[in-house]
């Protein structure tokens, strides 16, 4: 019984640490691709189509590495049985 | 007068999920209380009676069937018009829109004249990945399905039979205190009428081992656990990793295609340990590049495979957990709000896929530097 409460705490503790913590840096990157299409977009108006194509492209790539980690954490909680 | 309206269904809705999130239905003579709970949360896709039957490939083929459908009521339609004209019906008209639209904004911008190469598999993926995101939507899919005993490393709930369906009623089942301990009514109340004969089997008797107890309620021990009849192609890991080899290997044919042999010189880098060589470039410098970015263009290539499914499936997958959990907190109008959410997603992701497929066709066709 100790040891199937050890397996609960450890996974809760993964699945936490790996989703929180692989947040922080995709977060930076999304923030800084909107920034960078932000200004562009103020300093000129007209390429706001072409830009958002763009835009979104790199806030997939940066999600994407948001997705691993989320990927990790939904693993270590449910289908991970060691 | 608007804002009043709105308030009112809100705060009416709000009432109406607080009520829901539990409530006692009397069933059969006895009460039997239901609370809102999260399911069991299953990665892998399951099996519905045969092996390769599992509920993504049946909801793939559903998919599929709506797509031809659609497909075909677009094709009534440009078939009668001539040319430069525009199609005769209106799904027609909304298919060509919406090709000229990718098509001409997204694809030729990219790729130029070989947009109308990748245009076909291109948005084939866009359509394939936006509807079955779009069964996230519909009323019954991961919620209706067949009960059985829940294996050993799932959460079995007691579940109680109202006329020829069972209902799920969020209770857990206490492996160590049984069944009608933990759930307050006893297996024959379960079955609904206790059934002359013992013929507790009926109703949900596993096709594939008819021997097996495969009731949700007659195991004293186990509860009960549904695998759903329709559950969406991409939030299974084997179907996007399906769409991921497929656009994976249509990239590297193309930039076969373009460059001939040519096309492995990025990977062996040989202009570079040429130039090292002849001493174009200053030392150990070249060599290093010459040595280092041929794998690494290599490795590159094959994380591609990684990086689109693992996002699509991630994507769907979490928003599915999301509307699980939401649900959990309040059933009645929390849900359409994420589900609003996940649509968006499902639009992005769609249109994600389509033009990374451009994209890296029009990097791999690229003419590698001599």
């Amino acid at each position: 019984m100790e040891e199937q409460a050890a397996l609960v705490l450890g996974k809760a503790i993964g699945a936490g640490i790996a989703g929180g913590a692989g947040m922080i840096g995709p977060g930076i990157g999304i923030g800084l691709a909107g920034l960078g299409a932000l200004i562009s977009i103020g300093r000129n108006p007209e390429v706001t189509s072409t830009l958002q194509t763009y835009m979104i492209l790199v806030i997939a790539f940066a999600e994407s590495l948001a997705i691993f980690a989320l990927v990790i954490a939904f693993l270590l909680l449910f289908a991970f049985s060691g | 007068m608007k804002g009043l309206q709105f308030l009112v269904i809100l705060i009416g809705a709000l009432i109406v999920g607080i009520l829901l999130s539990a409530f006692t239905l009397n069933i059969n003579g006895i009460a039997v209380p239901f609370k809102t709970f999260i399911p069991n949360i299953v990665v892998p896709s399951e099996p519905l009676g045969p092996d390769w039957l599992q509920n993504t490939l049946f909801t793939t083929f559903i998919v599929d069937a709506v797509i031809l459908f659609i497909a075909f009521l677009g094709w009534l339609g440009i078939r009668n018009a001539k040319d430069g004209s525009q199609p005769t019906t209106r799904v027609g008209r909304w298919w060509e829109s919406f090709v000229e639209y990718l098509y001409k904004n997204y694809m030729v911008p990219t790729l130029g004249s070989r947009a109308k190469v990748v245009a076909p598999i291109a948005l084939s993926a866009f359509v394939f990945i936006l509807i079955s995101a779009m069964f996230e939507l519909v009323p019954g899919v991961e919620s209706v399905g067949k009960m059985e005993i829940a294996p050993d490393n799932l959460r079995g709930f007691c579940a109680v039979k109202q006329g020829p369906v069972w209902l799920i009623t969020g209770y857990e089942v206490d492996r160590a205190q049984g069944f009608e301990s933990s759930c307050g009514y006893t297996l024959e109340q379960a079955e609904g009428v206790a059934a002359a004969g013992g013929n507790k089997v009926a109703a949900l008797t596993s096709d594939t081992n008819p021997s097996a107890p495969a009731v949700a309620g007659t195991d004293p021990n186990v509860g009960a656990a549904l695998i759903p009849f329709l559950r969406r192609p991409t939030s299974s890991l084997s179907t996007t990793i399906a769409l991921a080899l497929v656009a994976f290997l249509f990239i590297e044919i193309q930039g076969i295609r373009a460059n001939g042999i040519h096309y492995f010189e990025r990977f062996i880098q040989v202009g570079s340990w040429r130039r090292a060589k002849a001493g174009m470039m200053t030392g150990l410098i070249g060599y290093i590049q010459a040595g280092l970015v041929g794998p690494l263009e290599l490795i590159s290539e094959f994380i591609r495979i990684v990086s689109f499914s693992f996002r699509l499936f991630g994507n769907m997958f979490a928003g599915t957990v999301l509307v699980l959990v939401m649900m959990s907190i309040l059933p009645a109008l929390l849900p359409a709000l994420f589900l609003g959410l996940e649509f968006a997603v499902g639009v992005i992701q769609a249109f994600v896929f389509m033009m990374l497929i451009t994209v890296f066709t029009s990097l791999a066709v690229a003419h590698s530097e001599h």
